[in-house]
């Protein structure tokens, strides 16, 4: 471990910064129980606290999408059980723990149903059409208040995106449809003149890309090559977009940790330029 | 940026209150407004905007236009079980928690009582529905707890803001709900969480 980052994780929490990423984000303003309470108490750490419009973007184009995704699923169904199939089987069955959970914890719901509310509110107050609007009434609070809160969470919001416009949520005929998840590059990214005045770390960061073998990272380091290799071209939304991971560790300030729930992705390209990593 | 959110009752999420206090259950007399557009939808909102309420709960009787599919048994109803529920809540209040726990907690539990029911009147509009939902969430995360003075002051105010507002634009519920979590009510049910983590990356 080099100097700098010795003397930045023995530093006292307390007077340090972090620079967060999108997934710090997402568990602060989304539902996700123990991991919303150790991101804020995380966030409370730091005497000043980062947030870098790029990590908006990712969670709109990532989490929050996916929340609004799952909200129009339960209009279209109109029925929990259907509406969380269809995620699930779509999701390749990658949560089964969390969706026997959730079976679990709709079934407790049974008390807000009776015979006599059936008798009077018809098919509305069968437990199915209770569960699904309860859900999807908390889903799309969540959703409104992430986007309200978005930047509240940190001390500061950091390095601008003059390309990308924050647009609301829009509701249309019940179901949200969450756009604008691209920016409008004129001519091209925002960001290119920072990243193509360090060609060199972007090179440091793209041999990491190069070395892992997720396909996120085969689409960073196409990213990182087109820049280095080609720096008189234009970058584009997409090569801006599938930065991902090594924008943090590009523009984290030197003075900063980079706070993340994803070490494990985060840390080689975080160490290749010198920079530490922090867990919530 | 602004901070609104587009819904159903325009894309500002804006609307207009269509104020109007009736008395009792009756038809429109010649001295109050009457319908001047020739926009259906319009029409319809006159219609249920000449919705009453009984006498005793005039105070609820300040009328928006209503959207969604709700009918007219279901405004009635909110509004009768909104009432109820915030007599509770002034009973609970005038208990106080800090004096009379069981009072308070007993006054507290007939709130609870018509969650349910008012949940089943959620077609009045999202932010109505939420907002129940919100409140039911809330007391079920804390089973059998009686709910602290600072507590029933908010929900107190919840209760008095979706009774003053069924219609008000989503983001201001949301705000409204904000509140509750404010003094420490847990507004996520169980299972949200698994939802995160079925949609998640």
């Amino acid at each position: 471990m080099s100097t700098r980052r010795a003397s930045l994780k023995s530093e006292n929490w307390s007077t340090s910064k972090a620079f967060v990423d999108t997934t710090v984000l997402a568990d602060v303003l989304l539902a996700k129980g123990p991991r919303t309470r150790a991101a804020k108490l995380a966030l409370a750490r730091y005497s000043e606290t980062q947030l870098p419009v790029y990590a908006i973007k990712e969670l709109k184009a990532g989490a929050l999408r996916n929340y609004a995704w799952a909200h129009n699923k339960l209009v279209e169904t109109g029925s929990l059980s259907e509406a969380m199939e269809i995620i699930n089987r779509v999701r390749g069955y990658r949560a089964a723990s969390a969706h026997e959970a959730l079976k679990s914890a709709a079934a407790s719901w049974g008390f807000l149903t009776t015979a006599e509310l059936q008798s009077e509110y018809g098919k509305k107050a069968t437990l199915d059409s209770i569960t699904s609007d309860f859900y999807r009434l908390h889903i799309k609070r969540l959703v409104v208040r992430a986007w309200q809160r978005r930047r509240r969470v940190t001390t500061k919001v950091v390095v601008p995106l003059p390309c990308y416009t924050e647009t609301d949520p829009i509701e249309e005929r019940e179901v949200l449809a969450v756009e604008g998840t691209r920016c409008n590059p004129q001519p091209e990214c925002s960001l290119a003149p920072a990243l193509k005045a360090r060609l060199d770390l972007l090179e440091r960061l793209r041999a990491v890309a190069k070395a892992g073998t997720g396909p996120e990272d085969g689409r960073r380091s196409k990213a990182l090559r087109s820049i280095c290799k080609r720096p008189q071209d234009v970058v584009t939304e997409e090569v801006c977009r599938n930065l991902g991971d090594a924008f943090f560790a590009f523009f984290a300030p030197s003075d900063t940790v980079i706070l993340t729930t994803n070490k494990a992705d985060h840390e080689p390209l975080a160490a290749a330029l010198d920079k530490v990593v922090e867990v919530p | 940026m602004s901070g609104s959110f587009r819904t159903e009752y325009g894309r500002t999420g804006d609307i207009t209150p269509f104020k109007r206090t009736v008395a009792a259950d009756r038809p429109p007399t010649a001295t109050e407004p009457t319908v001047t557009t020739q926009d259906p939808e319009e029409r319809v909102r006159e219609g249920r905007a000449r919705l009453s309420e009984p006498a005793a709960a005039a105070e609820l009787v300040d009328l928006y236009p209503a959207g969604g599919t709700a009918s007219r048994k279901e405004f009635r109803n909110a509004m009768r079980l909104l009432a109820e529920a915030r007599t509770y809540a002034d009973a609970a209040l005038e208990a106080d928690p800090d004096k009379d726990v069981i009072g308070a907690d007993f006054a507290v539990g007939r709130i609870r009582a018509l969650l349910p029911e008012l949940f089943s009147c959620r077609t009045l509009s999202d932010s109505f529905g939420m907002t129940t939902a919100a409140l039911i969430a809330a007391f079920a995360n804390q089973p059998g707890e009686p709910l602290s003075r600072a507590q029933l002051v908010v929900v107190r105010s919840v209760l008095r803001s979706i009774s003053q507002a069924p219609f008000m634009p989503f983001g201001k519920a949301v705000e409204v709900v904000s509140r509750l979590e404010e003094v420490g009510l847990d507004v996520d049910p169980k299972g949200l969480a698994e939802i995160g983590e079925l949609v998640d990356e």
